[in-house]
């Protein structure tokens, strides 16, 4: 337990504290930026932007959703194992994809423009829609199927099944909204302005980018002072009303989350054929699956002006990769070690912490953590990757706690209940019992932190070391500079690892499906 | 449990380790606000002649060199940098007058006009740039858009909603704006922004979105940097770039050097004026001229265009005032 509040403390804590910290030693400068009028503005554009792509990412979601719940056959697994990628390209990736897409389509929105906007929005939804896919479909598969038998004699299955996947769609609308808003890199090119662009410009450029928010006060003081506290609690303040929000999301979500979870589990099984989804939702989730995943990707293939030619590529972005991936093995072992010592002693606290952190988003988290270590003593921890590990492990930390949390459940709780029959103490139980059943999911949480690492864009922004070089930060660059082909082969090639990766987390998930049903089927 | 306690400083020593105990003594570290593609080569040759390991820091454009700016600023104390190779002076001149760099002549510097260098020996400058109008060769914005000269054309009505700049909060459109109130004076740069404002200019993510909105004739014309316009004809946009305010009764148009500072207390101040040697050598400006990032030499900016007779230092003053004042008026606040 020392260890672990040790790991997750030390990461969190932190940057939590620094904000509030903020609060209360550049009070009025905070006020500031949540009470003006003018931020109320950018404000009110971000929420409606992310509400809008997190409406349609659940739109889209319902067909692939009763495919995921009730679809067999290799169409149904294919949409099932292949619509979460989309979740796992960067956003500046996906948004550079959907770019040329379009221009190939000769469809160019004028900058600014609700065609501009309508741009972003559907980026961020193709982006999304895998999360209230997965969370609905299952939903479904825990939906007893003797229930669904007689809604359909009623006629009323389309019904029942709707209702059945409002809770968790609405959860993952909440999720979808709350990740919209971390978001800058689909905004920023054409100059729309929404807090997390805002909350970029006032710390790097000390000045209000877009609708000149202010915030007098703010404006005034970040710029007279120039100094990275001023600018960092300006930025903060920018950030405080949405925060504040995504916070109360949050704990909407958590009880909604609880709700959906309370259902009791069924084991359905393998369900009656008349319940099969129907084929339309199978080609229609088929058709989402290839928008969201091969479009972009397909269209950056396509606008390439050079040959295509994977050893040149992969050996010019070779450094950035490799630094890209060192660092997120880093954060995948701390991360799979946290969820390692979680199953000795879950916490509860901790996971709310490292979720907390999570949901400030990784501007915020950056902004902090350069503030945190930005000073001689600290040079060491700031002038190396360790500040970006710290940050990511603060911010995924969660993921690892959840599994940990998962091996305290059923059916693993009664096999540890049968070691402590027999006299094993927690660590002979953790040793002997859990972390050889649990391991595939320890593995897997800590793949699926070291490709988030990877694929992050806010936090690698600000936090992105020197060495080893991280892939995210030329691509940020490029993204704005007129040069599509490096753009387009380091985004294929972040792709072709991220897909190298999740095959693996497929795999390993598959593993720990199947021995948690091993261990059910005696129990 | 207890006896694995030893793990916490195992983690912690893990988590420092990922670091360089001490920077390698034959290395040099520079920041950079010139592109990336463009810097990167020109510093690996470096790199690779003298055999010093070079680490180097580039910027994204959305907060194109404010941010590398603030950071140098914020890291004052403990630099990380050794030598900082900025895009235009503007920002140089800022961070020199607030201590940031130490004094350094290079003998390099010897034969760069004085309007191009610190006169306290903090920064020089070579390989002009200059801002540049876009003007989309694409119907039907080609037609309207082909008599565009001059930065007040920008106010023509024919152009409204077809006209765009990058915001001015950062890169060389702050410096521009800081320029302008220089040159014309606070009264008349107003009037010229405001009638940008008039004509509902747009305010983009970069210098680059501006030529690449230029160039798919989404906007008509458009504000930016000589070596956008380049860039986006080689990516195959079809789009001009015209030299504004060429005439003799004009002001003529922005032209600005990359500058080149040794950071006060570099770790590595010994390869870092080798490296502040190598940029200001005519050799690295011939580069950047053949890369198309930059279009002038220093030496002979005069004889070939007609530009703007602005003080650098003294427009750096009044930047953040200038930018402020800039876009609250390009935004209708």
């Amino acid at each position: 337990m020392v260890l672990l509040c040790a790991l997750v403390g030390l990461c969190c804590l932190p940057p939590l504290g620094w904000m509030l910290w903020q609060v209360m030693a550049h009070a009025r400068l905070v006020a500031q930026g949540a009470a003006s009028t003018a931020m109320a503005g950018v404000l009110g554009r971000t929420l409606g932007y992310n509400l809008a792509a997190a409406a349609l990412a659940c739109l889209l979601a319902v067909p692939a959703a009763v495919v995921i719940g009730r679809g067999r056959g290799w169409l149904a697994g294919a949409i099932l194992w292949i619509s979460p990628l989309s979740l796992l390209f960067p956003s500046v990736v996906n948004t550079y994809g959907w770019n040329r897409a379009l221009d190939l389509l000769a469809v160019r929105p004028a900058p600014g423009t609700a065609g501009d906007a309508l741009r972003c929005i559907w980026a961020m939804a193709t982006w999304l829609w895998a999360l209230p896919a997965l969370a609905g479909g299952l939903a479904l598969r825990r939906m007893d199927s003797q229930e669904q038998l007689q809604a359909m004699l009623d006629g009323a299955l389309w019904r029942i099944t709707l209702r059945r996947l409002v809770g968790p769609m609405a959860a993952a609308l909440a999720v979808v909204f709350v990740l919209a808003g971390q978001e800058f890199a689909v905004y920023e090119p054409t100059g729309i302005s929404v807090v997390a662009t805002e909350m970029r410009t006032i710390f790097q450029a000390g000045v209000v980018g877009g609708d000149w928010t202010v915030i007098a006060g703010i404006s005034a003081q970040a710029q007279s002072s120039s100094d990275q506290a001023q600018r960092a609690a300006a930025a903060f303040g920018a950030a405080l009303p949405l925060l504040i929000l995504v916070m109360a999301l949050a704990g909407g979500g958590v009880v909604l989350g609880r709700r959906f979870s309370e259902h009791p589990e069924i084991a359905s099984g393998r369900w009656p054929s008349v319940l099969d989804a129907p084929a339309w939702t199978r080609w229609i989730g088929a058709l989402l699956v290839s928008l969201s995943v091969v479009a972009p990707l397909a269209a950056m293939v396509a606008s390439l002006k050079r040959p295509l030619e994977p050893a040149r590529v992969l050996s010019t972005f070779w450094p950035h990769l490799a630094g890209s991936l060192s660092v997120g093995l880093a954060v995948g072992l701390v991360v799979a070690l946290v969820g390692l010592v979680a199953c000795l002693r879950p916490s509860r606290l901790l996971a709310g912490l490292s979720l907390a952190v999570f949901l400030c988003g990784g501007l915020l988290l950056g902004i902090a953590t350069i503030r945190l270590y930005n000073r001689p003593a600290l040079a060491p921890l700031y002038d190396g990757p360790s500040a970006i590990v710290m940050a990511q492990v603060a911010r995924l930390a969660w993921l690892g706690l959840l599994v940990g949390a998962a091996a305290w459940a059923a059916p693993i709780r009664a096999l540890r209940e049968m070691a402590a029959a027999d006299g094993a103490g927690p660590w002979q139980a953790a040793v002997h019992v859990v972390w050889p059943l649990a391991w595939p999911a320890l593995a897997g949480v800590g793949v699926l932190a070291m490709v988030l690492t990877v694929t992050e864009v806010p936090t690698t922004v600000l936090l992105g070391p020197m060495r080893p070089p991280m892939l995210i930060l030329p691509l940020m660059t490029w993204v704005h500079m007129q040069r599509s082909d490096d753009m387009i082969e380091g985004s294929l090639l972040l792709v072709a690892a991220v897909v190298v990766l999740g095959i693996a987390l497929m795999i390993l998930l598959r593993l720990g499906g199947r021995t948690l049903r091993a261990v059910r089927g005696p129990l | 449990m207890h006896k694995y306690l030893w793990l916490l400083p195992a983690v912690a020593g893990l988590l420092m380790s990922c670091n360089r105990p001490q920077e390698p003594a034959n290395t040099v570290v520079v920041y950079t606000s010139v592109d990336e593609p463009v810097a990167r080569p020109i510093l690996a040759e470096f790199a690779r002649r003298t055999g010093i390991k070079l680490e180097i820091r580039t910027d994204a454009e959305a907060t194109k060199t404010a941010g590398l700016a603030a950071l140098m600023e914020a890291e004052r104390d403990h630099p990380r940098a050794d030598v900082y190779w900025g895009n235009e002076p503007f920002y140089t001149s800022v961070l020199a007058a607030k201590g940031i760099f130490q004094p350094y002549v290079s003998p390099v510097a010897a034969e760069i006009p004085a309007r191009f260098k610190d006169a306290d020996g903090r920064w020089a400058g070579s390989a002009l740039r200059v801002r540049v109008l876009a003007v989309t060769d694409q119907a039907p914005g080609a037609a309207a858009a082909a008599g565009v000269r001059r930065l007040s054309d920008l106010s023509n009505p024919a152009f409204k909603g077809r006209i765009a700049i990058s915001r001015p909060t950062a890169g060389t459109v702050s410096g521009h704006v800081a320029a302008l109130w220089e040159v014309l004076g606070e009264e008349r740069a107003r009037q010229l922004l405001t009638g940008w404002r008039a004509n509902d200019m747009k305010l983009l993510g970069g210098n680059s979105e501006v030529s690449n909105q230029a160039g798919s004739g989404q906007i008509w014309a458009g504000l930016t940097d000589n070596d956008d316009v380049a860039n986006t004809k080689a990516e195959g946009g079809k789009l001009s770039m015209v030299l504004p305010d060429q005439d003799p009764s004009d002001i003529g148009t922005l032209a600005f050097p990359c500058t080149v500072a040794l950071l006060a207390k570099a770790p590595h101040a010994s390869n870092g004026r080798k490296l502040v040697d190598y940029l200001l050598s005519g050799e690295v400006e011939k580069k950047l001229i053949d890369a198309r990032y930059a279009r002038y030499s220093v030496l002979a900016e005069d004889k070939l265009v007609k530009t703007m007779n602005v003080d650098y230092a003294k427009a750096a003053a009044q930047m953040p005032r200038a930018v402020a004042e800039a876009t609250r008026i390009l935004t209708g606040q």
